[in-house]
């Protein structure tokens, strides 16, 4: 068995190549039972194929294992054979594999979980943890979930590997559908999220999909983690052939996709179903000797449930009404482990607003255990939110953060030593995010007690490597009790001025008071506008969520819930690029405005909108430029009926000397021009003194510059200088793959715009200030 | 020297590849609203791109962190992931020909933007793939090398200069010019590499 490092440390030197399918292969042979029962009834055809595909050039070879666990083999009467199985596998892929590597390879159940169906995460849990002892016995020098479609069920089958060594290498892989997203709901980016925190060396997808189609979802996957990668595509879409299953796609077609694997960063690349030796062979060839590419990680701050992420940059309400106290009918359905009850509660506040869900089971001691955890495990596949887990005992947290499908958030610990040790040593090992409540033995009631409990907690968090998954609370005490509501606003603002996040349990002020919604809401605003991150609140309060979404507007946080552009009936023409009828509509307005008024309240708007939409991602590159396309000659037969002093102002552009790209700057122009200026397109590779002539005869509102290389950005100084020179002051905008902020800065230019909208954006402020 | 020209029908670019190439990155689909376009692009792409790979072998020799082949002497992080060690060095160029920027800026002349934009992105992914095609057969072909990291000038540190001189290599076969000072080739569709191979280990053959 080798070492867990020195797996590592091979995947940090190259990218290692994985065997193919086996099902295909024994049927091939005339084997049509229980794959793993081979191992027993003929491991000479079991042997010959692990030897087909070192013969191909495998680095890596599986067991023949993959239903290979009592919950499995039980369907087929061979539960009883399991050590015998899984032995004997493990046996004759090492004889067969030479130097290779030996993964154990484990594959689901095919029970879904409760309340989907009937698994909870202990019958998962067992199950895997028996055959990975047996492979871990037997030396294998890695193990690899496969092809699991469901979150929970993988996160049992990872913690019972680990359970079981600290010291094997651990591959996680889920199967997607075309659509990205696992039978139960999840997608890439929430599989990684959750999978992160845990200890795992590689994260994967295999199976259901063709390489072609595995991509997007591959590189979703690969921008949100630092582990390894590995992908196993089928060989096409299976298709049937004189009544049998084919996969269609070819060796030479399939390999055409390791390059774009490879640039994604995958550190193993295999195949899954339909993958014959054939293939392994030329993949061995077409991948040949490469070390793997760098990645770097794009951290974001977020919750999971097994089909939704929520992520904390913009304001997240926490629904605070899944707690007993003082809700004694709620109290008393929890005692009798009634589970709709909560399952009520839950969907009401999401429909309302709540993004998460704290979930509080009052007096701990009392509530029966397999309710907490049939709770935990079923909420977030039911009601769709990741929850804040609200548990204080301790042995109560350690059961509900094992059996929660996802990434929660921890509710909470406080700031002491060995509690938060504690409570970070259950994270790390079950993942999630933690409350940190800033206060110890002592309440405390002034900002600067709380601000030294900041720093006592940051430096305790920061010897347990743990600083960047906290949000602090700092906990806002009744007013009715000497709560000092100020000195709780200061400290949020401390903390949002200190980079991190911040949440409130908001109904604690106004305890025992009246008009509860009134204190809430103002409080809540005041908080908002310290910075606030997300506040523990009651959804169901319209006055408080009507006051919350006015507040965010008035701020300028931007993050009021998505509004769609239903009856933005010009937005939607301009968009779908129905030029007919952005005729038709304009000729409306004529009838009622002068031309000037169509363009500056009418259209310019309306082209505002369009790049606020194309900004938020709720349109495409390629729908911006169809609504400018669209536009542009409505503008043409606008300018024409104005006077010549109104035809807006000028923007010159240019692709500078030496760069003949030029779609980029085509793209900027025509969406510029569609916002109503008079844009002077000079073309690509301009000479200097050419565009500083038309600047100066033209006289533009700013001067655009192109330049996409690393060796023609130098002409943008060349440019300015020249500009300078002459005593022009025009500001200067640029753009171009090679260009950043502070290069542009470098270079002389006044504004970098990375897109056609920002620059639009900029042309805006310029016109302002004017 | 050798040259392969290829039928633009028979260059296969995935499909997701196109779709991020176009600005559909985040979508699992093409909006059927613009597949008209897209569909209309890849067509006159078809009539217009005339592929053509040209690449030539060179013996090279590694030495204090540079490889050397041809009078060239190369070194850098790029070079060092990738070519350093590599007994034999691919110097590859490949086109679509003058015909494509012609009807990507007739396009863009007529204020068909979209089409403009769609022509350009479909060209550049197929002179990409046409030749990784090449690419893959002469690994195939090569039973007893192992073929690295394709690495093209102007990325991480392998400097834009290096396109002249492959230019050179093959002038008089190809009309592909480079602008004086900004090392771009023109035609746009232009792209050129170098692949560096060693002698498999008896074992891996």
């Amino acid at each position: 068995m080798r070492k867990r490092s020195d797996v590592v440390r091979m995947l940090e030197e190259r990218v290692l190549l994985l065997d193919g399918a086996y099902g295909t292969e024994f049927m091939k042979r005339g084997y049509e039972e229980v794959p793993e029962l081979l191992n027993l009834k003929a491991p000479n055809v079991v042997y010959e194929v692990h030897r087909s595909y070192v013969e191909s050039g495998a680095d890596i070879i599986l067991t023949n294992t993959f239903g290979a666990t009592p919950m499995k083999l039980k369907k087929h009467g061979l539960d009883v054979d399991l050590e015998r199985i899984v032995r004997s596998a493990v046996q004759i892929a090492r004889k067969a594999a030479d130097d290779r590597l030996v993964f154990g390879d484990l594959g689901p159940t095919g029970e879904l979980p409760y309340p989907l169906g009937t698994a909870t995460f202990d019958d998962y849990y067992e199950n895997f943890k028996e055959t990975a002892r047996i492979m871990v016995e037997e030396g294998v020098d890695g193990i690899i979930l496969e092809t699991f479609s469901d979150l929970l069920e993988l996160k049992a089958a990872v913690l019972a590997v680990r359970d079981v060594s600290k010291d094997v290498f651990l591959v996680a892989q889920m199967t997607f559908d075309e659509k990205g997203r696992s039978l139960t709901g999840t997608d890439p980016l929430t599989f990684a999220v959750t999978f992160e925190d845990l200890d795992v060396d590689a994260l994967g997808i295999n199976c259901s999909l063709g390489p072609d189609e595995m991509v997007p979802i591959f590189q979703e996957l690969s921008q949100h983690t630092e582990k390894f990668l590995v992908v196993e595509p089928n060989a096409g879409r299976p298709i049937v052939v004189d009544g049998k299953t084919v996969y269609p796609l070819t060796p030479e077609v399939f390999s055409v996709h390791i390059d774009t694997f490879y640039e994604s960063g995958v550190n193993v690349f295999g195949g899954c179903c339909g993958t014959t030796p054939e293939h392994i062979r030329l993949f061995r060839k077409v991948m040949g000797e490469r070390r793997p590419l760098k990645r770097k990680r794009r951290k974001l701050f977020a919750v999971t449930s097994p089909s939704k992420i929520v992520r904390f940059d913009h304001f997240v309400v926490i629904g605070e009404r899944i707690n007993p106290s003082g809700r004694k009918k709620l109290w008393e359905k929890m005692l009798e482990k009634d589970e709709k009850v909560i399952v009520e509660e839950g969907k009401q506040q999401v429909e309302r607003g709540a993004e998460v869900l704290d979930v509080n089971f009052g007096i701990e001691s009392m509530v029966d255990t397999g309710y907490v955890k049939r709770v935990v495990q079923s909420l977030p596949y039911v009601v769709g939110v990741p929850l804040s887990l609200d548990v204080q005992d301790l042995r109560l947290a350690e059961e509900a953060l094992r059996v929660y499908p996802g990434r929660p958030l921890f509710n909470s610990s406080k700031v002491e030593e060995k509690e938060l040790e504690q409570k970070v040593g259950l994270l790390k090992r079950y993942g999630g995010v933690l409350v940190v409540l800033l206060m110890g033995k002592d309440v405390p009631k002034t900002f600067e007690e709380r601000k030294e409990y900041l720093e006592r907690a940051l430096n305790i968090l920061k010897t347990l490597g743990f600083e960047d998954r906290v949000i602090f609370d700092p906990g806002v005490l009744p007013l009715g009790a000497d709560g000092r509501p100020l000195e709780v606003l200061k400290t949020v603002r401390h903390i949002s001025e200190r980079g991190f996040l911040t949440t409130l349990g908001l109904s604690n002020l106004s305890f025992g008071l009246p008009n509860r919604t009134y204190l809430n809401s103002a409080f809540l605003v005041l908080a908002l506008n310290e910075g606030l991150s997300s506040a523990i609140a009651n959804p169901l309060d319209e006055i408080l969520m009507n006051t919350l979404r006015s507040a965010l507007v008035l701020l300028g946080r931007g993050e009021l819930p998505r509004v769609e552009v239903k009856g933005d009936e010009i937005v939607e023409v301009i968009v779908s690029g129905n030029e007919e009828k952005l005729k038709k509509i304009v000729e409306d307005f004529l009838k009622e405005k002068d031309p000037l008024s169509v363009v500056e309240e009418v259209l310019r708007p309306a082209m505002e909108r369009v790049g606020k939409m194309y900004d938020e991602g709720k349109i495409f590159l390629p729908q911006l430029i169809l609504a400018a396309q669209t536009v542009k000659p409505i503008f043409d037969r606008l300018s024409d009926l104005l006077p010549k002093s109104e035809t807006g102002e000028a923007f010159v552009i240019a692709t500078v000397k030496g760069d003949v790209h030029d779609i980029g700057k085509n793209i900027v122009a025509s969406v510029i021009r569609s916002n109503g200026y008079r844009v002077v397109d000079l073309g690509k590779d301009v000479d200097t003194s050419v565009i500083v002539e038309t600047v100066e005869k033209e006289k533009p509102i700013a001067l655009g510059l192109s330049a996409m290389m690393t060796t023609t950005v130098v002409r943008i100084r060349e440019v300015v200088d020249e500009l300078r020179r002459r005593n022009l002051t025009v500001p200067v905008i640029v753009g171009g793959a090679s260009l950043n902020e502070k290069l542009a800065k470098e270079l002389g230019a006044d504004f970098y715009a990375k897109n056609a909208s920002e620059a639009v954006r900029i042309l805006k402020e310029l016109k302002g200030g004017k | 020297m050798s040259k392969v020209e290829l039928d633009p029908r028979e260059i296969e670019i995935p499909k997701n590849v196109l779709k991020a190439r176009l600005g559909f990155g985040r979508v699992r689909e093409i909006p059927p609203a613009f597949e008209k376009y897209v569909r209309e692009a890849y067509e006159e792409l078809l009539e217009v791109a005339t592929p053509v790979v040209f690449w030539e072998d060179f013996e090279a020799k590694s030495e204090d962190g540079k490889i050397s082949f041809d009078g060239l002497e190369l070194s850098g992080k790029l070079v060092e992931a990738h070519l350093l060690g590599s007994k034999l060095v691919t110097v590859f160029l490949a086109t679509l020909g003058e015909g494509v920027d012609e009807k990507i800026e007739e396009h863009f002349a007529r204020g068909e933007d979209l089409m403009g934009f769609f022509l350009d992105g479909i060209a550049s992914e197929m002179v990409e793939y046409a030749l990784r095609r090449v690419d893959a057969t002469l690994r195939t072909q090569r039973p007893h090398l192992l073929g690295g990291f394709r690495v093209s000038p102007g990325y991480v540190d392998l400097p834009l200069e290096l396109n002249e001189r492959i230019v050179k290599m093959f002038e008089g076969q190809v009309d592909v010019r480079v602008v004086q000072g900004s090392y771009v080739l023109v035609p746009r569709k232009t792209i050129t590499a170098f692949l560096g191979w060693r002698e498999r280990d008896a074992k891996e053959i």
